[in-house]
C-alpha cells in the first residue's frame, strides 16, 4: 500500500458535508440520543475513516446518509450535504417505479436528485456481514443485474455483460459468475456485494466493517484490491470499523466517535502519532503490536454509556482519567486545536506543545 | 537415573502439564456408499507448560477450535493422546471425562453472550463448580464466590452476584466466564477467542487478567486466537495452524520477528501496523483456504505458496528445528 | 484492574417479579391475552361454581321439552325437557376438563419424549422420532372414533384418546429445540464445569423452552375442547355426562335446529368457540415471548402513535431545537 498523504478537505468543494447532524432512536422507555451533533465533510477520492466502539453512533450515521435507518429511527437536526444538495431534504419517490439514469435539472438549475436515483447510482454501501446477507436462492449474476436494470435502461443481456465485467474488477472468474452465494468462499461473497455496491459507478462508497468477519489474510486481500478500484473509478470511501490499526493504514482522514459524538478528527498519520483526546489516547493503548517492545497495554475501564441518559458534559468523563469538574457539566467544544486536527475539548484541556511533530 | 557430574540438567524438572500427542479428528460428512471425511485436525502435538501461556494462532478452519473441544473432551478425538500430567487421559477415562479431569481442566468460550446462563444469577452459576467438586461447603460457599467476583475485578461484589447476565456488559460476562473457570482452582485454562466479540477499550483488560492469573496462580493457558499481536502480548510460544497441521511454533517474539513459514510470513504481513510506517509490503500469495474434505497429500499450504516446490505437493514435510525452541513444518528446511 | 459497575441495578430489596418472570409479564401487559385470559378464567370460574350458580342436577327434568326461555328457566329447555342454563353452566365442567386434562396428559409426554430425542440423539432419538411420526401419520378422527368405539366411553378414555393423537405435534417441536439448545455455549459450559445430564436438562435447557411448554399446552388445550366436543357431537363419548358436545348431540337429536329452538344449542357453541378464543388470544401473548420482535414491534406502533412515522421508505426527518 503507498503511504496515505491526507487530502485537505478544503482543497476542492466536498463531496459529502455532514453539518450539525442529530438522529434519535423512539423507544418506549425514552429517545436514545445516538448522534449528538455531528459534523465532517469527505473530500472527492478521499477515505475517511469513522472509528468508534458498540453504540458509538457510526453505524447509524452510515444508514442516514442513505437514508436508509427505519422508525424507530428519526433525523432531528442538521444537514447532509451530497455534492451541495441536502438529502434530507430529498423526495421519497416510490421506489417501484422504474427509472431510468438520475435526473438532471433543466435550466441552469442544480442537479436534483430523487432519492432512488442518489441510492445505489450517487451513494452506495457495503453493509456489515454482507456476505452472509445476500439471498442464497438468488445467483450472483441475477443480483447484480437487478441492480443494474432496475436504475438504467438496460436489456438482460446487457445487464449481464456488465455483470461480467464488474465480477472481473473484483477479481472473481467468469466462471463464478452464475454460482449461488453458499458456493462462494466468504472472501468471494465480500468481493461480489462490492461488486454490486460498485455497479453503477457512484462517487461514494460506505463501507460498515466490512472485513469483521473475514481472516486477516484474506481482509489484506480485499482492502487492497478496494484501493485499486479507487485509483481506477475515483470513488470516495466513508470506512467504518472498530480496528483502529486497520482504519490507519487504510484511511487518508479518521473520526473518532464516542457515544454519539464526534471526538477527535485529523490526518490517519495525526491520530497516530499525535492522539489529544483522552478517549483516542486511550483506543490506541488498546491495540497491541507484533513488533517493538513488548509493553503493558491498559485499554480503558468501564464501559459506553446508556444512551438514554447519557452522562452529563462530557460524555467520556466517567472513564477518563483526565476528568475535570468542568466536564462533568458543560459539553466540550469541537475545535480546530492544531491544522486540521480537531477536538472536542475544554478550555483548560491540556493539549501538547503545537510545534511537536 | 544417574547423571555425570557436572552435566547440564538434561531433563524438565517435572512431566509437562498438559501434552498432547499426535492428535487426529476426522469428522465423517454425507456420502451413503463411500462416506468422506473433513480432516479437521492432523497429528497435532505440544505441550503446556505450568504457568505457560501457549498461544494456539489461525484462521478459520485451521483447526484450533477443534483442538480446544478435544482437550476439554466435549468431542472424541479419532486418534491421539491427551496426558495430563503423564497419564494418557483418553486411556484411563474412554468413555467421559471424570470429574477430577474437570477440576483441572477448565475452559472460557467466545461468546460472552451466550457462554452464561440467561436463566440464572451470576452467583448461582459461581456457586455450581463450587457445590459439584466440592470446594467449599454451606456460608464459605457465598463467600468464595464474592472473592472469585473480585479476583476478576467485579465489583462490588455483593451486588454482582445476583445480577443476571443481561444486565452486564460484554467484558463483565467474560470476566464472569473467567472467575467461573477458576472456581475449581484448575491447572490449565483454554481460552478460545476470549477477546474477540468484546469491544476494543477493554481487551486489554481481559487479557491483563489472564496475565495476572498465570503468573500469581501458575495457571496454563492455551490461548486461541486469529489474533497473531495479541498472541505476541499474551503468549510465551505461539504455534500457527494451516488446515489441521501445527506449522511453525516458537516463542512468540522469535517467531514474529523471524518467522521461517511461509505461511506465517504471509500472516504477518497481512496484519494491520500501523508502525510500520503506514507502509506495508504487499502481500504475495492469493487463493483461499483449501477444503478439508479428504485433502490431497502433501503440504496444505503448496497452493498457495510462493516458494512451492515439486516436493511440497507429495508428501507432508517433517518437523525440523531452526532454534531453540523454534521449529516449522516445511521443506524449504528439512 | 477493577471493571467498575458504572450504573448500580434495582435495588435487592423486594423480589423483583418482573425480573424472574418475565414471560408472565409479558402476557399480562399484552392487551388480547388479557382479555383472552379473563375469558379463561370466567369461564372456569363457571365450571368450578357451577353447583352455587345453578344448584341441582342438571339432568333433572324440569318441565315440558323445547320450551323457551322465560323469566323461570332464562335459555329454556333442552329436548329431553332438562334446565338448558344448567346444561350449560355445568357443561363447562365436563369440557374444560377434558380440555385441560388432555393437554396436561398430552404435553407430559410430548415434553419427557421430545427432550429424550432431542438431548440424547443417537439410536434414542432414530426410534423416538419413528414413533413420533407414527402417531402424526395415523389419521386422528379415524383414530378416535376407533378408540371411542373399541373404549368404554367415560372422561379418561376420551382424554387418552385425544392425548394419544395430539402429543407428537408438539413432542416435534421440542425435539427440534431441544437439539438447537443444546449446541449452545452454555450448555457446554456447564458440561466443562461438570454438570450431570439430568442438571442440563431440567435446569439448562428446560427453562428456555417454559414458555414453547405453556404455548402448547394452551393449543392442546383448544384441540381437546374442540376434538371432545365433535366426539361428543358423533355420539362416541360416555353421554350420559354433561358437557357442551352432549348438549350439542341432544340438540341434534331432538331436531332443535328444525324447531327453531336456538336456546338448545347457540349457548354451548358459543362457549365452545368463546372458550377457544380466550385460549388463542392468550397465546397471541405466549408468541411475543418465544419471538421478541412481536413485541419490539408492537412497542413500537404505540411509541409511535401520533406522530406521522409510519410507512415511510426512508428515513424520516423531525427537526426539532438542539
Amino acid at each position: 500500500m503507498n503511504t496515505k498523504l491526507p487530502t485537505p478537505a478544503s482543497a476542492a468543494e466536498p463531496i459529502l458535508d455532514i453539518r450539525n447532524l442529530y438522529v434519535e432512536y423512539l423507544t418506549p422507555r425514552g429517545p436514545v440520543q445516538a448522534v449528538d451533533g455531528v459534523s465532517f465533510s469527505i473530500g472527492r477520492g478521499e477515505v475517511f475513516g469513522l472509528a468508534g466502539e458498540s453504540g458509538c453512533g457510526k453505524s447509524t450515521i452510515a444508514h442516514t446518509l442513505l437514508r436508509v435507518l427505519r422508525p424507530p429511527a428519526v433525523v432531528t437536526g442538521g444537514q447532509i450535504l451530497y455534492k451541495g444538495v441536502d438529502v434530507l431534504e430529498m423526495g421519497e419517490e416510490d421506489l417501484r417505479t422504474y427509472r431510468g439514469n438520475y435526473a438532471v435539472g433543466g435550466e441552469g438549475q442544480a442537479t436534483q436528485y430523487t432519492l432512488e436515483s442518489f441510492r445505489w447510482a450517487e451513494v452506495a454501501m457495503v453493509f456489515q456481514s454482507a456476505m452472509n446477507s445476500l439471498n442464497p436462492v438468488v445467483r450472483i449474476s441475477d443480483q447484480i443485474t437487478d441492480v443494474v436494470m432496475k436504475h438504467q435502461k438496460l436489456n438482460r443481456a446487457q445487464a449481464r455483460e456488465r455483470a461480467a465485467e464488474l465480477m472481473a474488477v473484483v477479481n472473481i472468474e467468469k466462471k463464478r459468475l452464475d454460482a449461488y452465494p453458499h458456493e462462494l468462499s466468504g472472501g468471494m461473497r465480500q468481493r461480489a456485494v462490492i461488486a454490486i455496491a460498485l455497479a453503477l459507478r457512484p462517487s461514494l462508497l460506505i463501507m460498515d466493517e466490512p472485513t469483521t468477519a473475514l481472516d486477516v489474510v484474506v481482509q489484506k486481500d480485499i482492502l487492497q484490491q478496494i484501493e485499486q478500484l479507487q485509483a481506477q473509478l475515483g470513488f470516495a470511501i466513508l470506512f467504518i470499523t472498530h480496528d483502529l490499526s486497520l482504519m490507519v493504514e487504510f484511511s487518508n482522514r479518521i473520526g473518532i466517535m464516542y457515544a454519539g459524538n464526534l471526538v477527535e478528527m485529523a490526518s490517519a498519520r495525526e491520530i497516530f502519532n499525535n492522539p489529544l483526546h483522552p478517549y483516542t489516547q486511550g483506543l490506541l493503548t488498546s491495540f497491541p503490536s507484533i513488533t517493538g517492545e513488548r509493553k503493558r497495554l491498559t485499554g480503558i475501564p468501564g464501559s459506553p454509556p446508556n444512551l438514554i441518559t447519557p452522562p452529563a458534559g462530557c460524555r467520556f468523563h466517567p472513564r477518563c482519567t483526565r476528568c475535570q469538574p468542568v466536564e462533568t457539566q458543560v459539553a466540550p467544544e469541537w475545535q480546530e486545536v492544531l491544522p486540521e486536527h480537531w477536538v472536542a475539548a475544554h478550555a483548560g484541556m491540556p493539549l501538547p506543545d503545537r510545534t511537536a511533530r | 537415573m544417574t547423571q555425570a557430574p557436572n552435566a547440564p540438567a538434561a531433563q524438565p524438572a517435572s512431566p509437562p502439564m498438559l501434552e498432547v500427542r499426535r492428535l487426529v479428528k476426522h469428522f465423517p460428512v454425507g456420502g451413503l456408499l463411500r462416506p468422506r471425511h473433513v480432516h479437521a485436525l492432523n497429528d497435532v502435538s505440544f505441550t503446556v507448560q505450568r504457568g505457560q501461556v501457549v498461544a494456539l494462532v489461525g484462521e478459520s478452519g485451521s483447526g484450533k477450535s477443534t483442538t480446544a473441544r478435544l482437550i476439554i473432551r466435549l468431542v472424541r478425538p479419532t486418534s491421539g493422546e491427551i496426558r495430563l500430567d503423564g497419564v494418557d487421559v483418553l486411556k484411563s477415562e474412554p468413555r467421559k471425562a471424570s470429574l477430577d479431569y474437570r477440576r483441572r481442566v477448565q475452559m472460557i468460550f467466545q461468546d460472552p453472550f451466550s457462554s452464561l446462563s440467561p436463566n440464572h444469577s451470576i452467583g448461582y452459576q459461581l456457586e455450581r463448580p463450587l457445590i459439584i467438586h466440592q470446594r467449599a461447603q454451606g456460608k464459605a460457599i457465598r463467600e468464595k464466590v464474592h472473592e472469585l467476583l473480585a479476583t476478576a475485578g467485579l465489583n462490588p461484589p455483593e451486588e454482582m452476584a445476583d445480577k443476571f447476565p443481561f444486565e452486564l456488559s460484554g467484558g463483565q460476562r467474560q470476566r464472569v466466564a473467567i472467575a467461573r473457570a477458576l472456581a475449581v482452582e484448575p491447572e490449565v485454562i483454554l481460552a478460545d477467542e476470549p477477546i474477540s466479540m468484546l469491544d476494543v477499550s477493554i481487551r486489554m483488560g481481559v487479557l491483563n487478567l489472564m496475565q495476572r492469573l498465570k503468573e500469581e496462580r501458575g495457571i496454563g493457558f492455551l490461548y486461541i486466537t486469529h489474533d497473531l499481536a495479541s498472541a505476541r502480548y499474551l503468549g510465551d510460544l505461539t504455534m500457527v495452524m494451516y488446515a489441521g497441521h501445527i506449522v511453525e511454533s516458537g516463542e512468540s517474539r522469535e517467531l514474529m520477528e523471524n518467522p521461517r513459514h511461509p505461511y506465517t510470513q504471509l500472516l504477518l504481513a497481512a496484519v494491520p501496523n500501523p508502525q510500520a510506517g503506514l507502509a506495508t509490503k504487499t502481500v504475495q500469495a492469493r487463493g483461499e483456504v483449501p477444503s478439508l474434505i479428504d485433502p490431497p497429500p502433501g503440504c496444505p499450504f503448496a497452493p498457495r505458496c510462493p516458494q512451492v516446490k515439486d516436493i511440497c505437493r507429495q508428501a507432508m514435510p517433517e518437523k525440523s528445528t531452526v532454534g531453540q525452541n523454534h521449529w516449522l513444518r516445511c521443506h524449504l528446511y528439512s | 484492574m477493577a471493571e467498575q459497575t458504572l450504573s448500580p441495578g434495582p435495588s435487592r430489596a423486594g423480589f423483583d417479579w418482573k425480573r424472574r418472570f418475565p414471560w408472565a409479564h409479558i402476557i399480562l401487559r399484552h392487551p388480547q391475552a388479557r382479555i383472552g385470559l379473563v375469558i379463561v378464567l370466567l369461564l372456569a370460574a363457571m365450571g368450578v361454581f357451577a353447583p352455587l350458580l345453578v344448584p341441582g342436577d342438571p339432568n333433572d327434568f324440569v318441565a315440558i321439552p323445547n320450551r323457551a326461555p322465560s323469566a323461570e328457566y332464562p335459555l329454556g329447555t333442552d329436548p329431553l325437557g332438562r334446565n338448558e342454563l344448567a346444561l350449560v353452566v355445568w357443561g363447562a365442567r365436563e369440557s374444560l376438563a377434558i380440555g385441560f386434562g388432555t393437554a396436561a396428559v398430552a404435553i407430559l409426554v410430548a415434553t419427557v419424549v421430545g427432550m429424550i430425542a432431542g438431548y440424547f440423539g443417537g439410536l434414542l432419538d432414530d426410534v423416538l422420532v419413528l414413533i413420533m411420526n407414527l402417531f402424526l401419520v395415523i389419521p386422528g378422527l379415524p383414530l378416535l372414533i376407533l378408540l371411542a368405539a373399541y373404549l368404554r366411553p367415560s372422561t379418561a378414555t376420551v382424554i387418552l384418546a385425544l392425548a394419544l393423537t395430539g402429543w407428537a405435534f408438539h413432542a416435534r417441536i421440542i425435539r427440534a429445540v431441544t437439539l438447537s439448545l443444546r449446541e449452545k455455549d452454555y450448555v457446554a459450559a456447564a458440561i466443562v464445569a461438570g454438570e450431570g445430564n439430568l442438571h442440563i436438562i431440567f435446569r439448562q435447557i428446560l427453562p428456555n423452552m417454559i414458555n414453547l411448554i405453556v404455548g402448547g399446552f394452551i393449543g392442546t388445550s383448544i384441540y381437546g375442547i374442540a376434538a371432545s366436543t365433535a366426539l361428543a357431537f358423533l355420539g362416541l363419548t360416555d353421554m350420559e355426562a354433561v358437557s357442551w358436545g352432549t348438549n350439542l348431540f341432544y340438540a341434534q337429536n331432538g331436531n332443535s335446529l328444525l324447531l327453531g329452538a336456538w336456546w338448545v344449542f347457540v349457548p354451548s357453541g358459543l362457549l365452545v368457540a368463546l372458550s377457544a378464543l380466550g385460549l388463542a388470544w392468550i397465546n397471541y401473548g405466549m408468541d411475543e415471548i418465544t419471538n421478541p420482535r412481536l413485541r419490539a414491534e408492537r412497542e413500537l406502533r404505540n411509541a409511535l402513535r401520533g406522530t406521522k412515522l409510519q410507512r415511510v421508505r426512508a428515513t424520516p426527518v423531525m427537526r426539532r431545537e438542539h
